[in-house]
Parts: structure tokens; C-alpha cells; sequence
């Protein structure tokens, strides 16, 4: 198997190659994996938080923001570890007796604040819910929010009208909503009752 | 209880700036006072933020699919149960087949062009395997030419290769690629320079292609020439298909 340097990782990651995230899975995720499963979490958790870590790196890459001082293995696990110990730290009834599975380094400041982020788990919930609609609306609500006019979305998606183009964004938005509203991991977010 | 949207229309009709100011006064005030309007306003202007963040979808997109993948992967490893007698039906169909398959291959008379060999015996599938890198300035060469965009990937390699020289890995590459493109003079050029520089992890691979490329090229004197020298070598990866080309070109 070919075998990238953290440069490497770090250029493929800016360019969201899918190879390289593949290799990032297969070399990485056993770790968090068993990281999260030692620590009170499930397989569903340990999947979260990666992802969680990924993003908040490819964040940080996205606005050159990034500065790898350690491996990139490290800084990926202090990261996961991280988004664990802060969902750890609401469940109150858990015993904070946390056992240790690699290296981890103490993270700067600005990565420290978006593990501590509360929005990551709704952020997430809600990206989820974006992609589990339909090929067509997910491009619909895209286009909206690029700022297209009625006109070019009816156009770009062959609508006849622009009064369609604009039911559609309002089906798929109330669509989306109700997902999100109908999910019981999403209530916290948002509870109507 | 499936929970329903109040007010996706007012919303819809207020961020569309459809309303007159008196309407978005109301709007405001309602705002304060509505609470399940204001938590729906505040959904809407939560997925807003999402919904721009189109390069973070498509990562978490990729991320998801990748997670997918391989859990689907793990999944399909089925296991078939035949029961008593299915099963030796089964087995006596299979040998049945293989030995009139065997009979087969042997028996009819079959020429080869060199086209049909180089079809037959040209893959990247190992390319990937057998070249490794960890030069950064090689790994968007190398994501172009995972992903199959070879012509880019020609292109990258060959403005890597005129400040590294000696990369014996992006020369490898390359090669490939040049070959995908159809640029077989530029492969054969590439695989030469590595044979040229003697390195051992990629010569056996690079004698390999380079007598798919004079095959490709029907320049079959040389093609045989470099077949025979790979057959010659006990330990060649690619001794066996350098073997089985040969026996194909000499019966035509």
C-alpha cells in the first residue's frame, strides 16, 4: 500500500482527495476507534467524533490556518480525544477514569476552542439530514444559497418557471426541516413542546 | 407524534423580503413573543450557515461514503451454505466447466495482434503498490493520477520532473500516465531513464511496461527483445506473463 507523509496528508486533505481520506481511515480510525470503545463509547460515537476532527482540520486547512507541529497522527488523536473527553464531560453519571491509548499533545488554543465547540454535534446532525435528501434537492437548496436568482436555478435545474423553481427550494427546505425536527437526536437542538 | 412546520411559509416569505414593512414589524415582534416561531427562525438561520458551507458538505459527503464503504465491505462477506447433495452438484458443475474451459483454451487455434496482447496484459491495477511516495509536491500528481485524470497528471509529473530528475517514483508514474494518454514515445522515454538509472524497486516494472509500449507501438522486434530479457531473469515479478507473451508472439 502506498504510504504518504503528513505533507502529504495535509495537501490531499485541502484538496478533499478521496484516496487520501481513505488512507486517513485505514491508518487512523482503529485508534479512535478503540480510543472512544475504552472510554465508554460506541462504535456510532467513535465514527462522530472522527469525522468531527477531520472537519475541524479540514477547517483549519480551508483558511490556512493550519500549523502541524507534531505528526499528524498525534494531532488528529488530540483532537478525537478532545471532542471524547468534552461529550464525556456532559454525561455526568460517567466516572472521568479515562484511559490513555497514544501520545496526545496539548492543543493550541484555537483548535482547543473548536473541540469545545457546541455547535460541532448540530452542525453535523444537520449536514447528515442535508445529505439524505434527494440528489435534487440538495442541489436546489445549494444553489439558493449561492445566491443564484429564481431565474438561473429554474434554468440550471430545467424547471419551466421560476415560480416552480421556487416551490421546490420550499418543499426542500420544509422537507429538510422536518427531518431534522423528527429526529430524536435532534430534539435538544430544538424542542417545540 | 411526527412533529410539523408552522411556519415555513412566513419565514420563506420574510428572508425572500416579500413582506411590507408593517408585515416585517409583526415579523419582529412575534419574533419575541412566538416561541416555537423563533426556535423554526432559528432552525432556518442555522442551516443558512450550513447550507453555505458547500465545501464542508462535500467533505462530510466524502467521509460518509468512505465510512460506508467499508462498512458495506465488511458486510458482503457472505457465507454460502449448500446442503448434501446441492453441493456436489455444485462442485461437479465447476469441474465440469474448468475442464471444458481448459479444453478450450488449449485446443482452439488463437492469434494474437500485439494489440489484443497489450489489452490482455497492460493494468495499473499494482501501479499504486508499487510506487510510493511521500513527496508532497508529488501528491497532487499523484491524487490526478489516482483519480484518473491522466492528461493532468502528465502534466504535473513532467514539471516536477524538470527540477527532479533523479525522482525515480514521478518518472514510474509517469510513465503510466503517458501511456494512458497515449503518449507512448514520452513512456517509453520514461521507463528507459529509470532502467538507465539502475533502480531496483522500480526496473522490473519499468522493463515491463516498456515492452508493453513496443508492443503498443508494434515495434515487436524490440518488444521480443525485451520480453526475452525479462523471461531470462529467475526471480523477474514479471517473468511469468514475459513468458506467456512470448509463446503468443511466436505462434503468430
Amino acid at each position: 500500500m502506498i504510504h504518504y507523509s503528513d505533507e502529504a496528508i495535509i495537501e490531499g486533505l485541502r484538496l478533499r482527495s478521496d484516496y487520501i481520506i481513505k488512507y486517513i481511515y485505514q491508518e487512523y480510525f482503529l485508534i479512535v476507534k478503540f480510543l472512544v470503545n475504552s472510554n465508554g463509547g460506541y462504535d456510532e460515537d467513535a465514527e462522530d467524533i472522527f469525522q468531527d476532527g477531520l472537519i475541524i482540520i479540514y477547517k483549519k486547512l480551508k483558511d490556512n490556518e493550519l500549523i502541524l507541529s507534531c505528526s499528524f497522527k498525534t494531532f488528529l488523536y488530540s483532537i478525537c480525544r478532545n471532542l471524547w473527553l468534552q461529550k464525556l464531560s456532559k454525561k455526568t453519571a460517567l466516572n472521568l477514569n479515562f484511559s490513555e491509548i497514544e501520545q496526545y499533545m496539548e492543543l493550541p488554543v484555537d483548535i482547543l476552542g473548536e473541540t469545545q465547540n457546541e455547535e460541532n454535534e448540530k452542525y453535523r446532525l444537520f449536514q447528515v439530514h442535508f445529505l439524505s435528501l434527494g440528489e435534487d434537492c440538495q442541489k436546489v437548496l445549494k444553489l439558493f444559497m449561492h445566491d443564484n436568482s429564481l431565474k438561473d436555478v429554474a434554468q440550471i435545474m430545467g424547471y419551466k418557471t421560476d415560480k416552480y423553481a421556487k416551490l421546490r427550494k420550499f418543499l426542500c427546505k420544509e422537507d429538510l426541516k422536518k427531518r431534522i425536527l423528527n429526529d430524536p437526536k435532534c430534539q435538544k437542538f430544538f424542542n417545540y413542546d | 407524534m411526527i412533529k410539523k412546520l408552522q411556519y415555513t411559509e412566513i419565514i420563506d416569505r420574510y428572508q425572500s423580503r416579500e413582506m411590507s414593512a408593517d408585515e416585517v414589524l409583526r415579523f419582529h415582534n412575534d419574533l419575541l413573543t412566538n416561541r416555537a416561531l423563533a426556535k423554526e427562525f432559528k432552525l432556518e438561520q442555522d442551516l443558512d450557515i450550513i447550507l453555505r458551507q458547500y465545501k464542508i458538505i462535500d467533505f462530510r459527503k466524502k467521509l460518509l461514503n468512505i465510512y460506508h464503504m467499508g462498512e458495506s465491505k465488511k458486510k458482503t462477506v457472505s457465507v454460502v451454505a449448500l446442503g448434501g447433495r446441492k453441493w456436489y452438484m455444485a462442485a461437479a458443475s465447476v469441474v465440469f466447466l474448468m475442464v471444458l474451459g481448459g479444453l478450450l483454451l488449449f485446443t482452439m487455434p488463437r492469434n494474437y495482434s500485439n494489440e489484443d496482447l497489450f489489452r490482455k496484459y497492460y493494468s495499473t491495477e499494482n501501479v499504486l503498490d508499487v510506487a510510493r511516495s511521500g513527496n508532497a509536491n508529488i501528491v497532487e500528481a499523484v491524487i490526478k493520477f489516482q483519480e484518473k485524470d491522466y492528461k493532468t497528471a502528465t502534466q504535473l509529473f513532467s514539471t516536477i520532473l524538470q527540477s527532479e530528475t533523479d525522482n525515480t517514483a514521478a518518472w514510474f508514474y509517469n510513465g503510466i500516465a503517458c501511456i494512458e494518454t497515449e503518449q507512448f514515445g514520452n513512456a517509453i522515454k520514461s521507463f528507459q531513464r529509470i532502467i538507465t538509472d539502475n533502480n531496483s524497486f522500480y526496473i522490473e516494472h519499468a522493463e515491463w511496461y516498456l515492452g508493453l509500449c513496443y508492443l503498443k507501438n508494434n515495434d515487436t522486434n524490440k518488444a521480443i527483445a525485451q520480453f526475452q530479457k525479462i523471461s531470462s531473469e529467475s526471480r523477474n515479478y514479471h517473468k511469468v506473463d514475459a513468458q506467456q507473451i512470448l509463446a503468443k508472439l511466436q505462434k503468430k
